[in-house]
């Protein structure tokens, strides 16, 4: 009789504990509601390539200008002509502190202040190469991706430090993207891995491909997944960087590698643009859908036009319905539709403002938005689903 | 007790059985797969911008050739404008449908990779708006472009044998002709299971071009078993030729194999031959551009599989000198009063190919992507070109055995040349037979 009692308490125990875990891993947001940026609301034509949520506006870098949106409106597209270093804008940062706008444009960095841009190129300043993909603040230092390596730019002294192959361990001087944190810069280059710079070190440490092997990946979890790394984000909650290569993508938490591909994971294709993190959420934005994975429930959900094929091949009915695919980690996936979609399925870019995402797609921009109800109403139907 | 001792056997038979059975099993499963975790698939484009909105406006078309016109490498570039030119003269005999002209918009890649060059593509992509680039064999040129053509969509034809340009998973970039990786299984082929040489002597230049040649033939060595060869990196910017004599003179070596710049080819060639007068020299086809002294032959006459020792080898297709290739050399000779190089060939095929698949895609980038990776291939100038679905030229090359260019190798005194450095030297073991 006590040995069943005691067998009771055990099981009660089990399942407090099952449950107290399944709280502390909430499943993924699901966006159902989108609003779409495009020629039709007088935004530009084409890519967009990257976005910068700052207050009630939003900055998104297209291959046509720089666009300001505020309170959901275009403002202004900024271009060669308000003096833009470039039309072709492949990142945008907001300095918290000052509120200035930096960009790198394929054309140089400009430094959007007091209504006014400042240039800085290759000729009239310290700047590494005119070909700017990446730029990121931290603090009073400006960091900057380029295609002959990377920059810091002191905003206090104005001085100009540079690192590439000859005073760093790049393979390669092209760098793709870059992200900071208070203690490290982390570098996505074009043929030379993930470049970690330490602050307080000042060193460099490389990542790369163990099996120098460009076209073959031999073990899934053993290193980077491939050395054209062509987007990087840190997460600060998982203490993890995350690299986005056309090949997969790849995840590494200080000893362990995590790699993923389309045929093992809901990676909606292998080719990917960029990737960003916060939380729990991997946002890898693929040529085939933007799609989102839950480090910790192990949840992926990618998300794009129910007519993404149509799009692919210029067949487009746009403003069409959306689709969310949603894949469990024992391998199931559900299928669902919703009446509002990205704007397009080729993704370039993410970012966050809040619990809302903006999207940069090869045509438009897009704002996705959780609407409590209906997510809750759809993880209901997965879950009778399954 | 008999049956208690039959039944101990047993029993420890069965657990001897059990237990091997178990180490097997878990010897097999700790023995690593053979089957690769992921290798590089087709590369498609998902993506949009073939609508007729996306179409490039006005009456002429560009295509955006990148070539040195100044330095060291200009004869190289001259040759391939004055390819590119003839390709697109011949291409346009029939005008197309819509009435626009195609122009060549061409970028002098002699400026500073890090500097000025970056500027010069985006004003060709962006301004002038291109339809499509073709490149000169320099990786670094290649890999801007690639990484540019990437973010706005252009395609990419690129005479450079870099290999990793294609093993990205990229659906703009495509290679004219043989990558490094093809050239340097042949070459290899030819050194260690053909000719049995074993003291061999490879050189290539501090860039990523020479880089990635001199990792290609040193993998394609050790694939074939054999040791890696005595290894020279030389600097360009830098003179010190006498080192790098000096190193061949003690190595005696039966072949060298070179994955330079043409224009320190015929410098390396000459030292070469006062240094190691027997040694057979072998050239992968950025090496034996316009400008590295050595001349190719009009007409499969004058080929020679296999000639004797102290001559020069070369990788090129093997449709080479076929005959639509002897009709193009006679054009290019009266033309420059030169023969042509399989590179300057590649560059006439580029534009030959760009024109057939705008004929069909109009100008459009995107469309124009599409038709050139649908493309089934074609008997071009240079050999057959025929892309798999990474953009790699499928065409089977071969090496061919030629002679210098008199006046220039005879003229060349090395130690007059400020041309090159021997900045790293790395010895590998020397196989003692096969």
């Amino acid at each position: 009789m006590r040995l069943r009692l005691v067998q009771s308490l055990r099981i009660a125990t089990l399942l407090i504990l099952a449950a107290a875990c399944g709280a502390a891993a909430p499943l993924p947001p699901l966006y159902t509601q989108w609003i779409n940026y495009t020629p039709a609301n007088g935004f530009p034509p084409g890519e967009v390539y990257c976005v910068a949520p700052d207050g009630n506006r939003v900055w998104a870098g297209t291959a046509n200008g720089l666009v300001l949106l505020e309170n959901g409106r275009v403002k202004k597209v900024f271009t060669t002509a308000d003096g833009l270093a470039g039309d072709a804008v492949m990142s945008v940062a907001v300095d918290k502190m000052t509120g200035d706008v930096w960009v790198g444009a394929l054309g140089g960095l400009s430094r959007y202040s007091g209504g006014r841009f400042k240039n800085y190129t290759n000729l009239s300043s310290g700047l590494a190469n005119d070909l700017v993909y990446g730029v990121a603040v931290q603090g009073r230092y400006v960091w900057v991706a380029t295609a002959a390596g990377v920059n810091r730019f002191d905003t206090y002294s104005g001085d100009w430090s540079i690192w590439n192959e000859t005073n760093a361990p790049f393979n390669e001087p092209w760098c793709y993207g870059i992200a900071v944190t208070k203690k490290k810069v982390y570098v996505a280059a074009w043929g030379g891995g993930v470049l970690v710079y330490d602050l307080a070190g000042h060193y460099w440490k490389p990542y790369t491909d163990p099996d120098h092997s460009m076209e073959i990946v031999l073990y899934r979890n053993e290193g980077l997944i491939h050395n054209i790394v062509s987007g990087i984000a840190y997460n600060p909650e998982l203490h993890m960087f995350w690299a986005s290569t056309y090949f997969g993508l790849s995840g590494f938490d200080g000893r362990n590698w995590h790699n993923y591909l389309t045929k093992d994971s809901g990676l909606a294709s292998n080719f990917i643009s960029a990737v960003q993190s916060r939380g729990s959420e991997v946002w890898a934005c693929t040529q085939k859908g933007l799609s989102e994975f839950d480090y910790k429930t192990k949840i992926w959900v990618t998300y794009r036009p129910v007519n993404w094929r149509a799009l692919d091949a210029a067949k487009a009915v746009k403003d069409g319905p959306g689709e969310i695919i949603m894949s469990w980690p024992d391998g199931k996936k559900r299928k669902i539709e919703t009446p509002t979609s990205l704007a397009h399925n080729y993704i370039l870019n993410v970012a966050f403002q809040g619990k809302d995402i903006w999207v940069a797609t090869a045509q438009g921009l897009s704002h996705g938005i959780v609407e409590p109800q209906q997510e809750k109403k759809l993880y209901d139907s997965f879950t009778n689903g399954r | 007790m008999l049956f208690n001792n039959s039944f101990r056997t047993t029993f420890l038979l069965a657990g001897f059985l059990a237990l091997s059975g178990a180490a097997i099993c878990a010897a097999g499963q700790s023995r690593p797969s053979r089957v690769p975790y992921a290798s590089i698939g087709g590369a498609k484009y998902a993506g949009p911008n073939r609508e007729s909105a996306y179409d490039l406006k006005g009456p002429t078309i560009r295509i955006g050739l990148m070539a040195p016109l100044h330095g060291p490498e200009k004869s190289a570039g001259q040759a391939i404008v004055a390819a590119a030119k003839l390709g697109l003269q011949n291409a346009m005999r029939v005008p197309l449908p819509d009435g626009r002209r195609i122009s060549l918009t061409i970028v002098d890649t002699s400026v500073p990779p890090w500097g000025a060059l970056g500027d010069e593509i985006i004003r060709m992509v962006i301004q002038k708006k291109v339809v499509a680039i073709v490149t000169s064999a320099s990786a670094v040129t290649a890999h801007l472009s690639e990484q540019i053509g990437t973010k706005i969509g252009v395609p990419v034809l690129t005479l450079s044998s870099d290999p990793t340009t294609t093993e990205i998973h990229l659906p703009w970039i495509f290679r004219m002709g043989p990558s490094d990786k093809q050239q340097a299984r042949i070459i290899a082929h030819q050194l260690y299971q053909q000719d049995g040489f074993h003291r061999v002597v490879l050189v290539s230049e501090l860039n990523p071009g020479g880089r990635a040649g001199a990792t290609a033939f040193t993998k394609a060595m050790r694939r074939l078993g054999a040791s890696p060869p005595v290894s020279f990196v030389i600097n360009p910017s830098k003179a010190d030729l006498d080192r790098l004599a000096k190193v061949i003179k003690v190595d005696s070596p039966q072949a060298v194999v070179l994955w330079t710049p043409p224009c320190e080819t015929s410098l390396v060639i000459a030292l070469v031959r006062r240094a190691a007068h027997g040694a057979v020299i072998y050239l992968c086809q950025a090496s034996a551009q316009a400008g590295s002294g050595i001349t190719f032959p009009l007409s499969d006459a004058t080929l020679q599989p296999s000639p004797p020792r102290g001559r020069v080898f070369v990788v090129v297709s093997r449709q080479w000198g076929n005959q639509i290739g002897q009709q193009f050399a006679r054009r290019y000779d009266a033309e420059t009063g030169n023969n042509p190089t399989p590179v300057a060939a590649e560059a006439y095929d580029a534009v030959t190919l760009i024109v057939r698949a705008l004929r069909k895609s109009g100008p459009n980038r995107a469309r124009l992507r599409d038709q050139l990776a649908a493309g089934q291939g074609f008997y071009g100038v240079s050999g057959l070109i025929s892309f798999d679905n990474q953009g790699n030229n499928r065409a089977v090359a071969q090496l061919i055995g030629l002679r210098l260019l008199k006046p220039q190798a005879k003229k060349v005194d090395p130690r007059q040349v400020s041309g090159f450095n021997v900045v790293s030297i790395k010895k590998g073991m020397v196989l003692k037979g096969r």
